[in-house]
C-alpha cells in the first residue's frame, strides 16, 4: 500500500468513528436541550393561550377517538377481540350465522360446558317443534357481560330468533367470592363489554354494596379504566387490521365448536399433555369426595338469601325488556351445580324478573345435578351430567312453550 | 405504576400541576420527593426503607468525605459495603446459595437448599449505582458533598428515573437540584414528542410482541427454525422498544418537570461493531461501568493482556448486573469475547485486505446478528432451552413444527423502516414547524391514533426485573 493510501484509509476510518461520535453527541445535546438552563425565566406564552392549547389537545384526542370508534362500528363491529379466543370465534360465528338460530343460550362456563344444542334440537324435534340453538356461553361471564352480549345479539336482528335464555349469576361485585372487577382482567374481552350502561350499573352496584371502602375504590377505578380503554378504542387496531387486510386468523388452542358447546372431555381430547393435566385435576377432585359431601350438607342447611340487589334486579328486568322488544321470549336460568350466591330467594317465586325462570339450584329437587358421579369438578357437570341437564332443560322448555 | 398505564396519567398531571404551582425550589423538591416515594410505594412500600437507608448512608458518607481530616478510604468502604451489600443480599443471595448447594451436591456432599426466598426490590440495581456514583465522585473530588439531605434524597428517588434508569450521575443531576427550575425553559413540544415516541415503542410495539416471544422461549423445542428466527428478531425489537421506550418516557417526564436526564439509547442496531453497540445501548450503564469499573481497574493501561482482563471483568459484571443467573454471566462473557476478537481482528488484519473490506461492508448486519444470537442466551431459561434455541437459530435444526406464520413478518420491514426514518430525523421538522394551536391539536390526535394499537394488557417493563 502506498503511504498516501494508508493515510486515506486511516482518515476514512477516523471519519466513520468521528461521525458516529458526533451523531451521538448531537443526540445527547438534543436530549439535554429539552431543558435549557440558559433560557428565559419569564413565561413564553400567556396562561390563556396555554389553556387554549390544552383544550386543543383534548379536542384533537376526542375527534380521533370518536372517528375511530365510528369507523370501527361501521366497517367491522365485531373487530374488538384479537386473542385466538372462544369469544372471538363465537362473535364471528354468530355474526355470520345469526339468522340460523331460534334460540341463544347465554351464560358462564356452566352453559358453555353443559348445554348441548344438538341434543336439545333432537329432543325438541321429537316433541314436534325442533329448536335450532346456539350455545353462547363463555368462561366467567358476569351478568353485565351477559347483558352486553344479548344486546349485541339483538342488534344483529336474527330473523328466526324466538328465545334468549340467560343464565343468572348472583352478584355485581363478586363472582364465586372473587372480586368481579378482577375477572378476565386486562383481556380485550373485558374491555369490549364495558360500555357506558354496564359501567354505570357496576359502579352503582359497587357504591351501594357492603364491601369495604378500599374494595369499592379499586372496583370503581378498574371499571372506569376499562370503560376508558373502550372509549379510546384501545386494542382494536390489530383486530381491525386483521379484518380490513384479510389477514389469517390466529390459531386456536382447541378446535372451535360449531354449536358453541365444548365439554371438558372434548377440549382435551387428542392432546396428551392436556389430557394428563385434566386427569390430574380429576384425581384431585375425586380424592376430595369427603370435602364435597360436607359442602353439599352445608348448602342444604344454608339459610335462604335475602332480597336481590336492586341494581341486579333492574339489570335483569332491563335486558328482559329489550329481548321482548325484539320480539323474542326471555328465559332465565339458575344453572347447576349452584352454590349459594344470593339467588336462592328466586326459587320461591314472586320476584318479577321480566321473564320465566328455570331454577336448578336446589340439591333436594335436582339431586342428579349434585351427584358426585355426574360432576367434572365443583362447578361443572361432566359428560353424563351434561346430557341429564340438557334433557331436563328441554323438558322444562317444552312445558314453558306449551304454557304460552 | 407504569408510564404506559392509564393511572400514570392522573398521577403525573397532579404532580406536574402542583410542582409548577409551587413557588419555592425547596417546596417543589419536597413535593417531588413525596410524589416519588408514593410512586415507588405503589410497587411495594416496604422497600422504601431500603431507599431511605441507602440515602442516609450516602449522606453521612458524603458529609464525612467532605471533611479535611477524615479517613476517606474507610468512608468510601462504608458506602460500597452498604450499597453493594444491599444489592448483593436482595439480588444475588439466592443465586450464590443455590450455586453453592449445587456445587456441593455435585461433589458428593449432602446440602439442602435453604427455604429463604427474597423478593427483588424493583429498581435496586439502578438506584444503587446512582448512590455509588455520588460517593465515588465525592471521594474522587469531582463533586462537592451535599449538605442538605433533601437534595440527596431527591436525587436518589426522583421518580422518572428511579426504577429503571437512565442511571443518572450525581455530578450531572445535583447541580440541577440546587437551582430553581423555570417552566419557560422547558421544551414542551420536544418532551411531549419524546414521550409519544416512547409510548409507541413500549405500549404499541413491545407489549404486542411479548406474547410471540414468551410463547417461543417457553418451549423453543416445539417451534421450527423459521419461528426461532422470527421470535429472536421480535425479541430484539421488544427488548429495544421496551427499554428505550421507558427511557424516552422517563427523560420526557423529567423534562416536563424541569430536569434533564441523559440519553440512554442511540439507535444501537445501526452499530457497525460490538464496541460501538455498547456505546449506543444502555449508554448510562455502559458509561458507568467504563468510568467506575473498567478505568478503575486500569482500563487500557498496562498492556494488552491486562486490558483484556479488565474488559472481561467489566463486561461479565455488566452481564451479572442484569440478573442473578449464569446466563447473564455468559452473556457478558460473550460480549467481552466479541470485543476482544474485534480488537485482535483490527490489529492483525491489514486495513486494505480483502477480508477486512468484506467484513466492513457487512459490519452492521453482522453486529446485529451476533447481538441477537447472544440474546438467546440472555433470554432463555435453562440450558436445554438455550441449546435448543441456539441450534435452531444458528444451525436451522429444530424438532418442532409450530410456527408463527409468515404474515407476522411484514411487521419487521415496518420496524426497520420507521427506525431508519427516525434515525434520519425525518419527522422532527414537521412537528417543529407547526403553529402552537395546530401542534396541540396534532399531538392530541397522535396520542389518540396510537391508542388502538396499545396492547390491553400492559406488560411490566423488562428491565424492572433487573
Amino acid at each position: 500500500m502506498a503511504p498516501g493510501d494508508e493515510k486515506r484509509a486511516e482518515a476514512a476510518r477516523l471519519t466513520t468513528a468521528h461521525r458516529m461520535n458526533r451523531l451521538l453527541a448531537e443526540a445527547q445535546e438534543r436530549v439535554l436541550a429539552l431543558v435549557d438552563d440558559e433560557g428565559p425565566t419569564e413565561p413564553r406564552i400567556s396562561k390563556v393561550r396555554a389553556a387554549r392549547n390544552c383544550v386543543f389537545v383534548l379536542v384533537g384526542m376526542c375527534v380521533v377517538f370518536w372517528g375511530l370508534s365510528a369507523f370501527q362500528e361501521r366497517v367491522a363491529p365485531e373487530a374488538v377481540y384479537d386473542e385466538a379466543s372462544m369469544q372471538r370465534f363465537k362473535v364471528r360465528s354468530v355474526a355470520e350465522r345469526a339468522d340460523e338460530f331460534d334460540l341463544f343460550f347465554v351464560g358462564t362456563s356452566r352453559v358453555y360446558r353443559t348445554f348441548d344444542p344438538v341434543l336439545f334440537e333432537e329432543l325438541t324435534g321429537e316433541a314436534g317443534s325442533p329448536v335450532h340453538a346456539y350455545n353462547m356461553g363463555l368462561r366467567g361471564m358476569p351478568l353485565p357481560e351477559m347483558r352486553h352480549t344479548v344486546e349485541w345479539l339483538l342488534s344483529r336482528h336474527p330473523r328466526r330468533l324466538r328465545y334468549v335464555v340467560m343464565e343468572l349469576t348472583g352478584d355485581l361485585t363478586r363472582t364465586f367470592g372473587r372480586p368481579l372487577h378482577l375477572e378476565n382482567a386486562y383481556t380485550d374481552r373485558v374491555v369490549a363489554w364495558h360500555d357506558a350502561e354496564e359501567t354505570r350499573l357496576l359502579i352503582a352496584a359497587n357504591l351501594d354494596s357492603a364491601e369495604s371502602l378500599g374494595f369499592k375504590v379499586e372496583a370503581v377505578a378498574t371499571h372506569l379504566a376499562h370503560f376508558l380503554r373502550r372509549f379510546t378504542s384501545t386494542g382494536i387496531g390489530l383486530p381491525l387490521a386483521r379484518v380490513l387486510l384479510h389477514l389469517p386468523e390466529l390459531e386456536p388452542e382447541s378446535p372451535w365448536p360449531e354449536t358453541g358447546q365444548v365439554t371438558f372431555e372434548d377440549e382435551v381430547a387428542g392432546d396428551p399433555v392436556r389430557e394428563a393435566a385434566a386427569e390430574r385435576w380429576l384425581e384431585i377432585f375425586r380424592a376430595n369426595r369427603g370435602e364435597y359431601e360436607a359442602l353439599l350438607a352445608e348448602l342444604r342447611t344454608a339459610p335462604r338469601s335475602g332480597p336481590l340487589d336492586p341494581h341486579l334486579l333492574s339489570g335483569i328486568r332491563d335486558i328482559a325488556a329489550k329481548v321482548r322488544a325484539a320480539g323474542a321470549v326471555p328465559i332465565f336460568v339458575v344453572m347447576p351445580p349452584h352454590w349459594a350466591d344470593g339467588l336462592e330467594v328466586l326459587e320461591a317465586g314472586g320476584t318479577d324478573l321480566g321473564g320465566p325462570l328455570l331454577y336448578y339450584g336446589n340439591p333436594e329437587r335436582f339431586p342428579e345435578f349434585y351427584d358426585y358421579d355426574n360432576l367434572y369438578n365443583l362447578r361443572h357437570l361432566n359428560g353424563k351430567g351434561t346430557e341429564l341437564f340438557t334433557r331436563r332443560f328441554a323438558a322444562d322448555f317444552l312445558r314453558l312453550e306449551e304454557g304460552r | 405504576m407504569l408510564f404506559s398505564e392509564l393511572r400514570f396519567l392522573p398521577f403525573f398531571l397532579i404532580v406536574f400541576s402542583v410542582h409548577w404551582a409551587l413557588r419555592s425550589n425547596r417546596s417543589r423538591k419536597v413535593w417531588l420527593l413525596l410524589a416519588s416515594y408514593f410512586f415507588y410505594g405503589c410497587w411495594d412500600w416496604r422497600f422504601l426503607s431500603l431507599i431511605l437507608f441507602s440515602t442516609a448512608v450516602d449522606y453521612v458518607v458524603g458529609v464525612q468525605l467532605s471533611r479535611p481530616e477524615t479517613r476517606k478510604k474507610f468512608w468510601l468502604g462504608v458506602s460500597l459495603t452498604a450499597n453493594l451489600g444491599l444489592l448483593g443480599f436482595f439480588k444475588y443471595f439466592g443465586f450464590f446459595v443455590d450455586s453453592a448447594v449445587e456445587l456441593l451436591q455435585r461433589v458428593g456432599f449432602q446440602a439442602h437448599e435453604p427455604t429463604l426466598s427474597i423478593i427483588l426490590p424493583v429498581g435496586i440495581s439502578f438506584y444503587t449505582f446512582q448512590t455509588l456514583s455520588y460517593s465515588i465522585d465525592v471521594y474522587m473530588g469531582r463533586l462537592e458533598a451535599v449538605h442538605d439531605p433533601l437534595d440527596l434524597a431527591f436525587f436518589v428517588a426522583f421518580f422518572p428515573q428511579l426504577v429503571a434508569g437512565p442511571i443518572v450521575r450525581a455530578v450531572d443531576f445535583l447541580p440541577q437540584v440546587a437551582e430553581k427550575r423555570y417552566f419557560s425553559r422547558v421544551d414542551v413540544r420536544g418532551a411531549l414528542l419524546l414521550f409519544l415516541v416512547g409510548y409507541i415503542k413500549k405500549a404499541c410495539i413491545s407489549d404486542n410482541l411479548a406474547p410471540y416471544v414468551d410463547a417461543y422461549f417457553a418451549t423453543p423445542e416445539a417451534y421450527t427454525a423459521f419461528a426461532s428466527w422470527t421470535a429472536t428478531l421480535f425479541y430484539s425489537v421488544q427488548l429495544y422498544c421496551d427499554f428505550s421506550g421507558y427511557s424516552d418516557m422517563a427523560i420526557a417526564c423529567a423534562a416536563l418537570l424541569g430536569y434533564r436526564l441523559i440519553l440512554n439509547f442511540h439507535f444501537p442496531y445501526f452499530s457497525r461493531s460490538i464496541a460501538e453497540f455498547w456505546r449506543r445501548w444502555h449508554i448510562s450503564l455502559s458509561a458507568w461501568i467504563r468510568d467506575y469499573l473498567y478505568i478503575a481497574l486500569g482500563g487500557n493501561r498496562g498492556g494488552r493482556l491486562r486490558m483484556y482482563r479488565n474488559l472481561v471483568i467489566a463486561l461479565v459484571l455488566c452481564g451479572f448486573w442484569h440478573g442473578a443467573a449464569w446466563r447473564f454471566i455468559f452473556f457478558g462473557a460473550i460480549q467481552a469475547a466479541a470485543l476482544i476478537a474485534r480488537i485482535e481482528w483490527n490489529t492483525r488484519v491489514p486495513e486494505d485486505s480483502f477480508a477486512k473490506r468484506v467484513v466492513d461492508s457487512i459490519a452492521m448486519p453482522l453486529t446485529f446478528v451476533f447481538f441477537i444470537a447472544s440474546l438467546i442466551v440472555f433470554r432463555t431459561g435453562g440450558w436445554d432451552h438455550t441449546w435448543t434455541a441456539l441450534r435452531s437459530f444458528l444451525l436451522f435444526e429444530s424438532p418442532g413444527s409450530k410456527d408463527f406464520g409468515t404474515t407476522v413478518l411484514w411487521l419487521f420491514p415496518i420496524f426497520v423502516g420507521l427506525h431508519w426514518l427516525s434515525y434520519r430525523r425525518v419527522f422532527a421538522g414537521f412537528w417543529r414547524r407547526l403553529p402552537d394551536s395546530a401542534f396541540a391539536l396534532a399531538i392530541g390526535a397522535a396520542f389518540a391514533m396510537v391508542q388502538p394499537f396499545v396492547a390491553i394488557h400492559a406488560e411490566p417493563f423488562i428491565y424492572f426485573q433487573f
